[in-house]
């Protein structure tokens, strides 16, 4: 083969490299078949520890909108607003919403319970900068917003009381922003679900 | 054997990939904020940089010489995947610190470098020090960046607080704080070496002084 010409090495270079772009693909489509259960299964346990962080007394969560979820009633309340999905429950409502960051968007949860008072705010994802907006998901930035109820929160530098992270301004803002998106919803769908 | 142990040593001192060959920039830049990221992203990156080693230097036969970029980037990104899918599926907590740098791996310009330069030209078993020393010395660059930038940075050791709140320089965690730190480090890595140099120099001009007297 190697003595025909110009014209079949090219065809033995092309059927090397396929091979190994095949074997490539082979073992990585085992692996994906061995993972992709256990990721399904901590994402979900992570959505669901989530929602209990944020409301502790919470339970049966029920999701009534969410926007990658066509059939759901409550979509129409969420559209065109950065609150993503919200679940409820008896004591109150958690809303994951996507406000954008310095590195894009951050996906956040807030809990509410049904008397209009933030529970819990946590920082699932995010592509924030390590050492200052990756700071929001340590208990000392998101725990400023527990118990407060108002939609209307501002960090320090915008006449608000949240105390922004040092060097993460926009960080500190967008999650603040977040928590007035939930905040928002809560106070015009709240009563209706 | 003793080849062995000096491809390894060669890695992680002589020809250390960070600090000596100034390879993997990127994701050297980037992550050395935070010395316990710094270190896992290191250990990460030698594991894929030994895998593909392995890989390359097992199939340097059967990868013809015009198409093995192709075939090596083809093996480095399949490593990659396979890592974060098993950091995703059985690690969560190590993939919530690092799940976003791991991409990076694959742009890290030693993985290709070693493979181009090293693994594609010797055996199985080099490859596997060369592996073993170019990573443990790129993690040994990255971990040493990042321990001095968060000391000075956020005041803390690996995370532990030891410098009061007021006295770190911030500058030093934000993006040209690691230009700067990893800059002093070489220079006094080269000017240690250059002290060394002109030391050998002199005393081989004293011996041919002697030796012509």
């Amino acid at each position: 083969m190697s003595n025909n010409g110009k014209k079949n090495v090219v065809g033995y270079l092309m059927v090397r490299l396929f091979i190994v772009g095949v074997v490539a693909a082979a073992i990585l489509g085992k692996v994906d078949a061995i993972t992709a259960g256990p990721i399904a299964e901590q994402s979900r346990l992570k959505e669901e520890n989530g929602m209990m962080e944020v409301l502790p007394d919470g339970s049966d969560f029920e999701i009534i909108a969410d926007s990658t979820d066509d059939s759901l009633a409550g979509n129409s309340t969420i559209e065109g607003t950065t609150v993503k999905k919200v679940a409820k429950s008896g004591a109150g409502y958690v809303l994951t919403v996507l406000p954008g960051g310095f590195g894009g968007d951050i996906k956040m949860m807030v809990g509410i319970d049904n008397d209009g008072v933030i529970q819990g705010v946590r920082i699932l994802e995010h592509a924030e900068s390590a050492g200052l907006g990756a700071k929001s998901t340590e208990p000392e930035f998101y725990t400023q917003y527990d118990g407060l109820s108002s939609g209307g929160l501002a960090v320090q530098k915008d006449g608000g009381d949240i105390v922004a992270i040092t060097g993460a301004t926009i960080t500190s803002r967008a999650v603040t922003s977040g928590v007035n998106d939930a905040y928002s919803w809560f106070e015009t769908n709240g009563g209706a679900f | 054997m003793r080849n062995f142990a000096r491809t390894l040593v060669r890695g992680l001192w002589e020809d250390n990939p960070a600090i000596m060959q100034v390879v993997g920039m990127c994701p050297l830049l980037a992550i050395s904020s935070n010395a316990l990221n710094s270190l896992s992203m290191g250990l990460m990156a030698t594991a894929v940089l030994l895998c593909s080693n392995i890989f390359i230097s097992l199939l340097r036969k059967f990868i013809p010489n015009e198409v093995r970029i192709p075939c090596f980037i083809v093996i480095i990104a399949s490593f990659v995947t396979i890592v974060q899918l098993f950091l995703q599926a059985f690690l969560p907590e190590l993939n919530e610190s690092l799940g976003l740098y791991i991409p990076l791996i694959v742009v890290n310009c030693i993985i290709l470098a070693r493979a181009e330069s090293f693994a594609y030209k010797n055996n199985v078993g080099l490859s596997i020090a060369d592996g073993i020393g170019s990573g443990l010395g790129w993690t040994i660059g990255i971990t040493l960046l990042a321990i001095i930038r968060e000391f000075i940075g956020a005041g803390t050791f690996f995370n532990h607080p030891v410098l009061p709140s007021g006295a770190t320089t911030l500058l030093f965690i934000l993006p040209p704080g690691a230009f700067l730190t990893f800059g002093m480090i070489i220079a006094v890595v080269n000017h240690r070496k250059g002290i060394r140099l002109a030391k050998k120099a002199a005393r081989e001009k004293a011996m041919e002084l002697e030796k012509a007297a």
